[in-house]
């Protein structure tokens, strides 16, 4: 009830005040709605004078819709989509370097394009004990051992961008080899969700996921849950934030996009979404989450504009191996 | 000419928008199939679907889950039927609130409470865990099959209760009088003559599994079924084929339209006329049959109002992520709506209203064209109103977004083409329903109206609309509750900004918040229930008349 007064208080207040705002930023964002209200409180907070506008949607819709839009933008910023996906609409954003860039994790930098990494998935093993007969697996290889044919699960990587991930991961680390080892163990999900949904259920023992999707489950209270980081080494998947090319209010869109980036917006996200920042100084809010920090998890490299270019090779390995 | 104005013209104009938004869209999915990347005529798409992926199996099992909660429900339904109508048992007029109840919960909130119950993290799932019970897998052909069934069963009750209580007492006198034992007395000559209706309740059963799209997609994960394949070509993160959407969607056309020819064929044959049936009394049973009967009876009612009981204390759980802490209560989900997601229920509510009223004045004009100022045209009119019929809500929904993405009417992602989605899916029950009583209106009336000067249209205003009333309620309030519980061709059709309840309610499953879908779910029901209640109660309107 405070809350429900708290926020009726605060509409009346804003909608009171708008006329006398500086600055307006919109905001295209597939995120969830906690993870948006968490930021918009910040820039609130940070930035009194820019008005963040939110249009909401899934990254699909909203990227095609700015390319639609292509001729008199409407947005100034687009947060995030997985960097694969945004190379397929390189042409409608502008680089920005920020100040803040130099804080984060190299490899989520995107210097040589136009957007810039704000957090990452982690590719992780999930395991429900409560299922779980054997030894915990510790590694990639160790679900790839016959005897865990059946016991194991993910999403299709043909329908799922992250069990495409997964797959050119294991591909990247075992070869031609290692796909065939995998999809002879699987059994697959229709959806990303699918996967994580029935290792919580305790269908399967073990499932391919992303560090966030599995955690939510820990942090939730789900004592049988937890979360493995392969040590043969696990794959990231970062997610970017981009400038529209040509958008309205450059200028507020630029403060913006440095508070995205800033340490204290990464901290709150984290807490909210449980999603890897893409800092290298917020291990507090990683070990406040339940997280280990970058420097304990080792991260094999693994080249996303190959991955794209190499999707339709490794997928037809994969169906062929599938049988 | 004075004949042509104004039902001639109204006639033509209906056929024009059925045409437009009917025909042409669903024609063009048929045509789309036969076309081949390279845009000419090619089969592609059907030795695509014979020869690879899981096309095949997915369409076998989706034959084999229509037979079997076809069967399922006949069974359940059948059986309540038969108790309702011949013995008297407590409770016996709740009972008749069952079909108001199961229209009132959508599908989606029926499978998402049972998932709550059996599914990750159930209640019951949980209970069976720590007992060291194993209990069989929920998520598959076990979930479907007992969710399906407990929200379809209730056409075939309705459908035998008719006909039971229509049938002629005297004909199972006769048969017991000449010797036949009770038993054999039912099967000889009661369930033959109610087999009939049964069947046709149960065919209309099977289409709606095919095409079902809410159940199978949250339970089904492991299960591949036509429809969820069909809007998954369609919603594919990494952009599906077009040839396989079209292919996909005529599948599923071919395969309910030869049901409904079945249907036409068979049971066109079979149909016994009961000349003023006398019923039967009914029975006061004793003992462990009235135990076993109403104990049996009382299970079905309350599997099947279950769900809205668990969707309201769910929405009352605290739930942390995708963890519910079942016994801790909590506004919190309610206060997220409040803070977050007004604009959804806005959505739900502009959405359904509109489609409603245009749904059921199109409905209200086009039945009485059909049925008072038959022309050239009707036949036409009539056979085009049966199309949606032939269709699940997903196919509708690809079809409507191909047939409108481009040309001179481009409409695919405005909320219109989302209010059109649900008004035409729903427009052969407005018909139907709209037209009720329109049997029973002498033309006489409109006649002697007419004679004494006043305009065709003024007459049809002042004289026929008030006595059509009772149907045209009826009519809006059935369009009403199936277009704010409408899912599955919307979720093919809704844009950023355009979520509805249900939509809302089917995100929030698939990341497994259940607590928040469960805020949602109540609000959903309340929306369907509020003009119900106000119907029936203070406007007197018979929604089963029929």
């Amino acid at each position: 009830m405070k809350r429900l007064l708290h926020s009726v208080l605060i509409s009346a207040i804003l909608s009171s005040t708008s006329a006398a705002m500086a600055g307006e930023v919109n905001l295209y964002t597939s995120n969830t709605e906690d993870s948006v209200t968490t930021a918009v409180d910040l820039i609130r907070e940070k930035a009194p004078d820019i008005k963040v506008n939110i249009i909401a949607g899934s990254s699909g819709a909203l990227l095609r819709r700015i390319e639609a839009e292509k001729g008199a933008p409407g947005a100034d910023l687009f947060w995030s989509s997985g960097f694969s996906t945004l190379e397929e609409f390189k042409a409608l954003f502008t680089k920005y370097n920020s100040p803040e860039v130099d804080h984060l994790t190299p490899s989520l930098r995107a210097t040589e394009s136009p957007w810039v990494g704000t957090n990452t998935h982690v590719m992780v093993l999930m395991i429900n004990k409560d299922v779980l007969e054997d030894d915990t697996p510790t590694s990639w290889q160790d679900v790839m051992k016959p005897e865990w044919k059946g016991k194991v699960t993910m999403a299709d990587p043909a329908n799922s961008s992250s069990a495409y991930a997964q797959l050119y991961g294991v591909y990247s680390l075992y070869g031609e080899e290692g796909v065939r080892k995998l999809a002879a163990n699987v059994e697959l999900q229709g959806e990303t969700s699918g996967a994580y949904k029935a290792v919580a259920q305790g269908e399967y023992p073990a499932g391919l996921t992303m560090e966030y999707a599995a955690q939510r489950y820990v942090v939730g209270g789900q004592r049988a849950i937890q979360v493995v980081y392969p040590k043969d080494g696990t794959f990231l998947s970062p997610e970017g934030l981009a400038l529209i090319a040509n958008g309205p209010n450059p200028e507020d869109a630029k403060k913006v996009y440095d508070l995205f980036l800033s340490q204290q917006m990464q901290a709150a996200l984290v807490k909210v979404t449980l999603r890897r920042p893409s800092r290298d100084d917020v291990d507090d809010a990683l070990k406040a989450s339940g997280l280990p920090t970058m420097s304990e998890i080792k991260v094999i490299d693994v080249d996303q504009n190959k991955a794209g270019a190499e999707r339709d090779k490794i997928l037809k390995l994969w169906s062929e191996a599938r049988g | 000419m004075n004949r042509f104005l104004p039902w001639g013209m109204l006639s033509l104009v209906a056929l024009f928008f059925l045409a437009v938004f009917i025909a042409y869209p669903i024609f063009g999915v048929l045509a789309r199939s036969f076309i081949g990347d390279s845009g000419s005529f090619s089969v592609e798409g059907f030795v695509i679907f014979l020869t690879k992926g899981r096309y095949l199996e997915a369409l076998g099992n989706s034959m084999i889950l229509g037979i079997t909660v076809t069967f399922t429900c006949t069974l359940v339904g059948v059986f309540l039927a038969f108790i309702v109508a011949r013995y008297e048992i407590p409770l016996g007029s709740m009972i008749l609130l069952l079909p108001l109840s199961i229209l009132i919960i959508p599908e989606l909130i029926t499978a998402q409470s049972w998932i709550m119950v059996f599914g990750n993290d159930g209640l019951l799932t949980r209970l069976f865990r720590a007992l060291g019970v194993p209990f069989p897998r929920f998520y598959g052909w076990l979930g479907l099959i007992y969710v399906m069934t407990l929200s379809f069963y209730v056409h075939i009750f309705l459908a035998a209760l008719a006909a039971l209580r229509s049938f002629d007492h005297s004909l199972e006198e006769a048969g017991q009088s000449l010797g036949t034992a009770p038993l054999v007395t039912y099967f000889k000559v009661v369930f033959p003559t109610i087999m009939p209706a049964v069947l046709s309740a149960g065919l209309i059963v099977f289409t709606l599994v095919v095409g079902n799209f809410a159940i199978s997609i949250n339970l089904g994960q492991s299960v591949p079924l036509l429809s969820v394949l069909t809007y998954r070509s369609f919603i594919s993160e990494m952009g599906g084929s077009p040839v396989m959407q079209s292919t996909l969607a005529t599948v599923s056309i071919l395969l309910v339209a030869s049901i409904l020819f079945l249907q036409k064929r068979y049971l066109s044959k079979k149909d016994y006329q009961m000349i003023a049936g006398r019923t039967p009394p009914r029975k006061k049973l004793k003992g462990w049959k009235s135990l076993l009967a109403s104990g049996a009876a009382a299970l079905i009612i309350v599997l099947s109002l279950l769900p809205a009981f668990v969707v309201l204390v769910g929405s009352f759980t605290y739930s942390s992520g995708p963890v519910m802490h079942w016994g801790q209560f909590t506004f919190e989900n309610y206060s997220r709506i409040w803070d977050f997601n007004l604009d959804v229920i806005l959505n739900s509510l502009k959405f359904a209203s509109l489609a409603t009223t245009f749904g059921v004045s199109f409905a209200t004009l086009v039945s009485y064209l059909l049925i008072k100022k038959r022309s050239s045209v009707s036949s036409t009119l009539d056979y085009l109103l049966l199309l949606p019929l032939t269709i699940s809500g997903t196919v509708l929904g690809i079809a409507l977004a191909q047939g409108f993405n481009s040309g001179p009417l481009v409409l695919t992602g405005t909320s219109a083409l989302m209010v059109l989605a649900m008004m035409v899916r729903r427009l052969p029950f407005g018909v139907r329903n709209a037209s009720s009583n329109l049997h029973n209106i002498s033309n006489s009336l409109e006649e002697a109206s007419v004679s004494l000067g006043v305009p065709p249209l003024k007459t049809f205003f002042k004289v026929v609309l008030p006595l059509m009333a009772p149907g045209i309620a009826a009519a809006a309030i059935l369009t009403w509750v199936t277009t704010v519980a409408e899912l599955s061709a919307v979720v093919v059709l809704y844009q950023a900004g355009q979520e509805t309840l249900p939509i809302q309610i089917f995100r929030l499953i698939s990341s497994d918040l259940m607590g928040r879908a469960s805020a949602f779910g109540v609000i959903n029901m309340i929306i369907i229930i509020l003009p119900v209640f106000f119907g029936i109660r203070v406007m007197k309107v018979k929604l089963f008349a029929s």
